[in-house]
């Protein structure tokens, strides 16, 4: 275990802090400071790990798209760099209930790995683990996805029109290859059809 | 690099980082509901699809081909002429897609705008089928779909077993 002290002088709300490594975990405490002295510490925040996504805090254009069958919604993405996917994560409408389960596909639909999602918020982005990150090869496309058994998912049209990059991570321009990925099913399969190059707000937890 | 929001502190504060180690990471596998999340997420803000509907003949595209009505293509019974009796059918804002549900078995249908030679380009498999006398594939990834090349750049993409797929697929070029 080891320590690092960020100090911020204010009236602030956040701060960033550098030099973190992406993959490992981390625990936040804060205590003030004055004159006399550094105050007690509060308790640990929960443990947060730095990762690369590609859409971290993005919010899509329509939040619950009035649609409640059972569908599966993916993302084609590359890496640069040669890496890990720990996780999958997706935004969630208040509508879309029911239990995910989030995937991770080859290029040609050979499931790398699943895993059903738990400890869900109403709403926003989710987050989900593999029971073990998955080793992913540089310049090499894979799909992740999510099965959203009543619909009711989040997208921005043409929001593939153009690749989205985030160093080392790459989503893939639909004319690069189609992309925005869904298929009607009751159950969890590979996502092969494409609609207006929709972004459905599926991301990856890469770690380098 | 981590932003820290929400701190309340109206002087000066110190942030103690304590890093507790995982070198395999081991974090949380809890959403984090974010600032976006109760505003839009409500609801009352349930929007129809933003996307072309096809529910209405007339409708053109934003690709600018006269919209299609998928599950006119396979009316319901001739999907039961497939698939067996008591098909449930409806029609999915994506696409549009024309969804059958039959003896445990689902087809999707569509008619998309997208690049055929990519998608067998990405596939598994790649089989050549006949269909009405035109070329068409089985595309073979971790499921099938049926694909025809159609004008404008349009595909006919038909998800489910081979067979029906190609059944399916001619029932509904006999319409476009």
């Amino acid at each position: 275990m080891t320590d690092q002290t960020t100090t911020t002088v204010g009236n602030v709300t956040s701060t960033t802090i550098a030099s973190l490594t992406n993959g490992s975990s981390y625990t936040f405490k804060v205590a003030a400071v004055n004159a006399v002295g550094t105050g007690a510490a509060s308790a640990a925040s929960a443990a947060v790990v730095p990762r690369v996504t590609l859409f971290e805090q993005g919010t899509p254009a329509t939040v619950n798209v009035a649609d409640s069958g059972s569908v599966v919604l993916g993302m084609k993405f590359q890496t640069s760099t040669v890496g890990k996917i720990r996780g999958i994560r997706f935004y969630k409408s208040v509508g879309n209930t029911g239990t995910h389960v989030i995937a991770l596909w080859s290029s040609t639909g050979t499931l790398l790995s699943s895993a059903t999602v738990t400890g869900e918020t109403a709403s926003g982005w989710q987050e989900a683990s593999f029971a073990s990150p998955i080793a992913i090869a540089a310049n090499t496309t894979y799909v992740a996805g999510y099965l959203a058994p009543k619909g009711h998912y989040s997208a921005t049209s043409n929001g593939f029109a153009a690749a989205t990059k985030v160093t080392p991570l790459t989503g893939l321009a639909n004319s690069t290859s189609p992309n925005g990925l869904y298929t009607y099913s009751g159950s969890l399969v590979f996502p092969t059809s494409t609609f207006n190059a929709s972004n459905y707000f599926v991301d990856v937890m890469f770690t380098p | 690099m981590i932003k820290i929001r929400n701190i309340s502190f109206l002087a000066l504060a110190a942030i103690v980082a304590a890093l507790a180690l995982s070198a395999c990471g081991g974090g949380s596998s809890t959403g984090d509901g974010n600032d976006a999340v109760t505003e839009s997420g409500s609801e009352a803000e349930v929007v129809e699809a933003a996307f072309p509907s096809g529910h209405d003949t007339d409708e053109v595209s934003v690709t600018g081909a006269k919209a299609v009505k998928p599950c006119a293509l396979v009316p319901k019974k001739k999907a039961e002429g497939i698939l067996g009796p008591n098909v449930k059918v409806s029609e999915r804002p994506q696409g549009p897609t024309c969804v059958y549900m039959g003896s445990g078995r689902e087809i999707d249908l569509v008619v998309e705008k997208t690049s055929l030679s990519l998608l067998k380009s990405e596939a598994k498999k790649v089989e050549p089928v006949t269909i009405n006398g035109r070329r068409g594939y089985c595309l073979t990834y971790q499921s099938t779909s049926v694909v025809v090349g159609l004008s404008g750049g349009r595909v006919l993409q038909v998800t489910g077993p081979c067979q029906a797929g190609v059944r399916f697929a001619s029932i509904a070029l006999n319409r476009l």
